[in-house]
C-alpha cells in the first residue's frame, strides 16, 4: 500500500523583549545562572504576575507578520504539570482563548510552485526554568537556573496539512523570515530562540483519516527537522508493514545516531483559567497601532523591487529575505548605484566578505554610502571588476573612501586606448599560436589574449576596449 | 495569655505618629506578607519562611502610622478557622484591628464568634499582593475590630490601586475611595433591607428564628424589608467548592519544599517521590481533602468547573440586579449544622460552616458580620450585611445604622 504522512508543527519563538512576560527581570537567559530573577518569576508566595505591555505588543507584531486574526479577547491559563523547571506546578499559557487565530504563510513545493499553508493559531506562553545535570563527587544532582523562567514565547501551530520533510523544513524558513522580520525575535533553531516539536502520522495515500500521532522533539536546526520527520515516517510506515501498532507517545531525535528513540508517553495536562492575569482585551485602535508598526513584508518587498527596481524575481527574493539586508540594499540604490549592479554585487561579492570577516551588515563599516561610492566607480568605468574586488578588501581595513582608496592604491582603470595598443601589440607578438587559432574560428583565444593583457597591466586595463584592440587588429 | 494569642510579636516599637492609623495596634494572621516576619499561613509547607517584603496594604498601614502588632494563629493556608486566635487578639484588648485573609467567609465567622465586627472589602479594591490564600480569584483582606470606624479607616488607607496586583478594578477603586472621602449622605429615604428568597434552602429544615426575630426587629425600626430572589442561591456553595478546590489545587503546586518549606527526611529515590512525600507530611487534613478535590476537577471533571464558571456569572448579575432595589441583603452569618468551633475534617463540613459568607466572596461583594441581634446558638449573635460592589463605605455606614437599631441607641427612625 501506498502511505503518505500527515504532519504537524508546533514552533516555540523566544520574543525579544526587554523584560520578562510577567516581572521586570532582564530576558537574558544567557547570564550567569539566577541573576535574572525576582520574587515573582521565582514564584514565591504573595508575588502576583503582571503582564508585561512590551510582550503584549510584540507578540501580536510576531501575530500580524503570519497573516493571524488578532483576538479581540485572549486570556491566560494554568497549563498544570509538576517537573522541577516549573516549581510553581503550573505555566501560564493560553489554552482556550489565544491571541490569534488562523494565519498562512506561503513556501513553494518540491514542484517550485506556491503553497499555502495554514496555522491553527498562536498564543502566548511564559518559559520555563532550566535544569543543569552534574555530578558532585559521585553523586548525581540537579540545578535549576531561573533566568529562563518566565521569558516569553509564543508557540507557532500548523493545521496538520505539512505532507513532507521539504514542507516542514519552508515552513520553519518562512515562519523564521517573517517574525524575523518584525525584529520580535532572533528565530535561531540553533541557539534556541526558535524550537520546533512535529506531530506525525500517516494514512493511506489520498485517505482524509487523522490516524493515532506521534512527537518528536529536540531538533536543534531545520535540516534535523527534516531528517527527523523523514526517519519518522519511514519508521511508522516499518511498523504498518510489520503489523505493529503505533501509540501516542513521544520521541526524541538522536542528531548523532539520526534516529528516533521513545521517550514517554504524551502528557496533557489540565488547562485552567488563570485567576490571577485579567482577560486580554484589545481596542481597535490599540490594534491599528500595532499594525503601523509592521513593517513591508517579504512578499510585498519583492514584487515592489521587481516593479520600482526591475530586478529579476530571484533577485528581488534574495534582496530581501532579510529585513536589514533589504533595507541596505534600497540605502546603496537611493544613493545613485543601479540597482541590479548593487542586487549582485552584494549577493556575489558583499554577502560573502562579510562572512570571511565574521561581520554582519549591522555592524559593518561598509555603509551603505561606502559600498554605493563603490558601485558607481564600477559603473563610471573608473575601475574594472577586479579592481572592485580589491577596494571592497580596502573598505574593511580603512575608513577612507572608495575614491581616496582607488587613488592611493593606483585601482583606476586605463582605459587610453594609446596606452592600451602597445600593451597589446607586445602580447600579439608573443602569443603567434594564439593569434593563429583566432583567426582560424577559435573565438576562445580571444579570452586568452584579453587575459595576457589584463595581466601585463596588472588589473588595471579596461577589457572592454583592449577586445576592441585586438579586434580591430586582428580583423 | 499573649503568647497563646499571638505565634510572633513584634518588639520593634518604630511607628510614625502623626499618620490616620497612629496609635492603632494591628495584628496580622501570618498568611500576609509583613517584611522579615515569620509567615507561613500556618502550615508546614512554608515552614520558617520569612518574608521578603510588605505586603501593599501593611505597607500603606505602616506608612499611615499603624502599630504591628504580631502573628495570630489561623487556619492552615487561610482555609477555616481551626485554631485560630484573631477573635481573641480584640477580645484581650492587644489589638485594635485584625488582619485576616477572608476566602470563604473567614474572617467575618472569626467576628461573629467573637463578638466583634469583621468586614470582608470589594474584591479589587485592596491590593492582593503579599496574600497568601488558595483561592486567588476569592481572595481578599479582612478586617476583624470593635469600631466600625475603626475598620473604615483601615479599608480606607488599605485601599487603592497597586500596579503590582493586576486584579485590581481601577474605576471601581475610584468609586468606591470617592465614597470613604464624602461620606456623609449615604441615606436619604428609609433603608430597604433585601432577605434572600431562598435562604433557608441551605440551612437545613429548621429555619433560623434568631434570624427572623433580627429582621423583624429591623422592621419594627422602620427598616422596610424586601424579598429579593436569587435563582441559583442554593448552588452557591456547590460553585464555592468546585472554583475554591480547583484554584487551590494549582496555588499550592508552588509548595514543592525545594525552596522553602519542609522537606521530607526519609530516603526518597527521586524527585517525585520527594514531592509527593514532603507535601504528604506538610498539609493537614482538611488541605488535603481539599486539594485532592481540586484535582478531582481539574484531571477529571473540568466540565463541573465550566458549569460551576457560568453559574458563578450568573450570581454575581442576579446579585447586582437584587440591589437595584434594595440598599442592604441581610442573611445569617452561620448555617444551622452544628457548631462552628468545631474543626472540619472534609471539605463538606467546612462547607456546612461556611454556606452563607462564601456568597459574597463568589461575587465579589464587600459583606459585614454585625455582633448583637442573631442569636442561633453556633456563633455568638450575629447578622450578615451585604453590600453592593465597591459601596463599602456605604456599606460600613448603613451597618452603623442597622447596628445601632439592635444596640438601641437609636429609636427614632432612620
Amino acid at each position: 500500500m501506498k502511505y503518505e504522512a500527515v504532519i504537524g508543527l508546533e514552533i516555540h519563538i523566544q520574543l525579544n523583549s526587554a523584560t520578562k512576560m510577567f516581572c521586570d527581570c532582564a530576558n537574558n537567559p544567557g547570564d550567569d545562572p539566577n541573576t535574572n530573577v525576582c520574587p515573582v518569576c521565582l514564584w514565591m508566595p504573595g508575588a502576583l504576575p503582571v503582564l508585561s505591555r512590551e510582550v503584549l505588543e510584540k507578540a501580536t507584531l510576531a501575530c500580524l507578520s503570519l497573516n493571524c486574526e488578532i483576538q479581540g479577547e485572549s486570556a491566560f491559563d494554568q497549563k498544570v504539570y509538576y517537573y522541577p523547571d516549573l516549581p510553581k506546578g503550573f505555566q501560564l499559557s493560553q489554552a482556550h482563548k489565544p491571541l490569534a487565530r488562523q494565519g498562512w504563510v506561503e513556501i513553494l513545493d518540491e514542484q517550485g510552485n506556491l503553497k499555502k499553508l495554514s496555522l491553527h493559531h498562536v498564543h502566548m506562553e511564559e518559559d520555563v526554568a532550566k535544569l543543569v545535570h552534574e555530578i558532585e563527587g559521585r553523586v548525581p544532582i540537579s540545578l535549576v537556573d531561573f533566568n529562563r523562567a518566565g521569558t516569553p514565547l509564543i508557540e507557532v501551530v500548523t493545521e496538520p496539512e505539512l505532507k513532507s520533510p521539504h514542507d516542514a523544513m519552508e515552513f520553519l524558513k518562512a515562519i523564521r523570515n517573517q517574525v524575523r522580520y518584525t525584529g520580535c525575535a532572533e528565530c535561531s533553531m540553533e541557539s534556541g530562540t526558535m524550537r520546533c516539536d512535529a506531530n506525525i502520522s500517516i494514512r493511506p495515500a489520498g485517505s482524509d483519516q487523522l490516524n493515532t500521532k506521534v512527537e518528536v522533539k529536540n531538533m536543534n536546526s531545520i535540516h534535523h527537522v527534516g531528517d527527523a520527520i523523514a526517519y519518522e515516517i519511514k519508521r511508522q510506515i516499518d511498523s504498518y508493514n510489520n503489523n505493529e501498532p503505533i501509540v501516542l507517545h513521544t520521541r526524541l531525535w538522536d542528531p548523532e545516531k539520526h534516529v528516533t528513540t521513545a521517550m514517554r508517553a504524551k502528557f496533557e495536562g489540565p488547562c485552567i483559567p488563570d485567576p490571577c492575569v485579567p482577560l486580554i482585551v484589545l481596542t481597535d485602535p490599540w490594534l491599528e497601532k500595532i499594525k503601523s508598526l509592521l513593517p513591508e513584508m517579504p512578499g510585498q518587498k519583492v514584487k515592489r523591487f521587481v516593479q520600482e527596481y526591475s530586478l529579476i524575481h530571484d533577485e528581488a527574493v534574495l534582496m530581501s529575505s532579510e529585513r536589514g539586508l533589504s533595507e541596505f540594499f534600497e540605502s546603496v540604490v537611493t544613493l545613485g548605484a543601479p540597482a541590479r549592479m548593487a542586487a549582485g554585487r552584494i549577493a556575489s561579492q558583499l554577502l560573502p566578505a562579510l562572512k570571511a570577516h565574521g561581520q554582519t551588515l549591522a555592524d559593518t563599516s561598509i555603509t551603505p554610502e561606502r559600498f554605493a561610492g563603490l558601485i558607481q566607480l564600477l559603473e563610471k568605468g573608473e575601475i574594472n571588476s577586479n579592481s572592485a574586488k580589491s577596494v571592497l578588501e580596502k573598505l574593511f581595513e580603512t575608513d577612507k573612501t572608495p575614491g581616496q582608496i582607488v587613488e592611493q592604491f593606483g585601482f583606476r582603470q586605463v582605459s587610453d586606448t594609446a596606452e592600451l595598443a602597445k600593451i597589446v601589440d607586445k602580447i600579439i607578438s608573443d602569443n603567434v599560436s594564439a593569434v593563429t587559432n583566432y583567426k582560424n574560428g577559435n573565438k576562445k583565444s580571444m579570452g586568452f589574449l584579453v587575459g595576457q593583457a589584463m595581466k601585463v597591466s596588472r588589473g588595471k586595463a579596461n577589457p572592454k576596449v583592449i577586445q576592441e584592440i585586438i579586434k580591430e587588429l586582428l580583423a | 495569655m499573649e503568647s497563646k494569642i499571638f505565634t510572633y510579636i513584634n518588639t520593634s516599637t518604630l511607628s510614625r505618629e502623626d499618620g490616620s492609623m497612629a496609635g492603632t495596634n494591628v495584628a496580622v494572621e501570618s498568611g500576609i506578607s509583613v517584611a522579615n516576619w515569620p509567615t507561613d499561613a500556618q502550615s508546614p509547607a512554608l515552614e520558617n519562611y520569612v518574608a521578603l517584603e510588605d505586603a501593599t496594604l501593611i505597607l500603606r498601614l505602616r506608612n499611615a502610622g499603624a502599630k504591628l502588632k504580631g502573628r495570630t494563629l489561623m487556619g492552615e493556608l487561610g482555609l477555616g478557622l481551626d485554631r485560630d486566635t484573631c477573635g481573641d487578639a480584640i477580645n484581650s484588648g492587644l489589638s485594635d484591628v485584625v488582619l485576616k485573609t477572608d476566602t470563604t467567609g473567614e474572617a467575618r465567622m472569626a467576628a461573629a464568634i467573637s463578638g466583634c465586627f469583621g468586614f470582608k472589602p470589594s474584591y479589587g479594591l485592596i491590593s492582593r499582593f503579599g496574600l497568601f490564600s488558595l483561592i486567588p480569584s476569592m481572595e481578599t483582606c479582612g478586617i476583624l475590630s470593635g469600631s466600625l470606624e475603626t475598620i473604615s479607616k483601615t479599608i480606607h488607607t488599605m485601599a487603592g490601586f497597586d500596579e503590582r496586583d493586576p486584579s485590581m478594578d481601577e474605576s471601581g477603586i475610584d468609586q468606591a475611595m470617592s465614597q470613604f472621602n464624602f461620606q456623609e449622605d449615604f441615606q436619604d429615604g428609609p433603608l430597604t433591607v433585601g432577605l434572600v428568597r431562598e435562604w433557608n434552602t441551605v440551612m437545613g429544615q429548621s429555619g433560623n428564628k434568631g434570624f427572623e426575630q433580627a429582621v423583624a426587629t429591623l422592621g419594627k425600626a422602620g427598616v422596610q424589608i424586601k424579598e429579593v430572589s436569587i435563582k441559583d442561591f442554593s448552588l452557591a456553595r456547590t460553585v464555592h467548592n468546585v472554583i475554591g478546590t480547583v484554584e487551590a489545587s494549582s496555588s499550592a503546586g508552588r509548595f514543592d519544599s525545594v525552596r522553602y518549606g519542609h522537606r521530607t527526611s526519609a530516603l526518597v529515590k527521586n524527585w517525585n517521590e520527594m514531592y509527593v512525600k514532603s507535601r504528604g507530611e506538610s498539609f493537614g487534613p482538611l488541605v488535603k481533602a481539599y486539594l485532592f478535590q481540586g484535582g478531582y476537577f481539574q484531571y477529571q471533571n473540568y466540565s463541573a468547573f465550566l458549569d460551576a464558571c457560568r453559574i458563578r456569572a450568573r450570581l454575581i448579575e442576579t446579585f447586582e440586579k437584587a440591589f437595584e432595589t434594595v440598599d442592604l441583603i441581610a442573611l445569617p452569618v452561620s448555617g444551622n449544622y452544628g457548631p462552628t468551633t468545631e474543626k472540619p475534617d472534609t471539605v463538606s463540613d467546612f462547607y456546612d460552616i461556611f454556606s452563607l459568607t462564601l456568597l459574597a466572596n463568589l461575587t465579589g461583594n464587600p459583606s459585614i458580620s454585625i455582633p448583637g441581634p442573631v442569636n442561633d446558638g453556633n456563633t455568638g449573635p450575629a447578622l450578615q450585611l451585604i453590600g453592593q460592589r465597591f459601596n463599602d463605605a456605604r456599606l460600613l455606614a448603613l451597618a452603623a445604622s442597622v447596628s445601632d437599631i439592635y444596640t438601641g441607641e437609636m429609636h427614632h427612625e432612620i
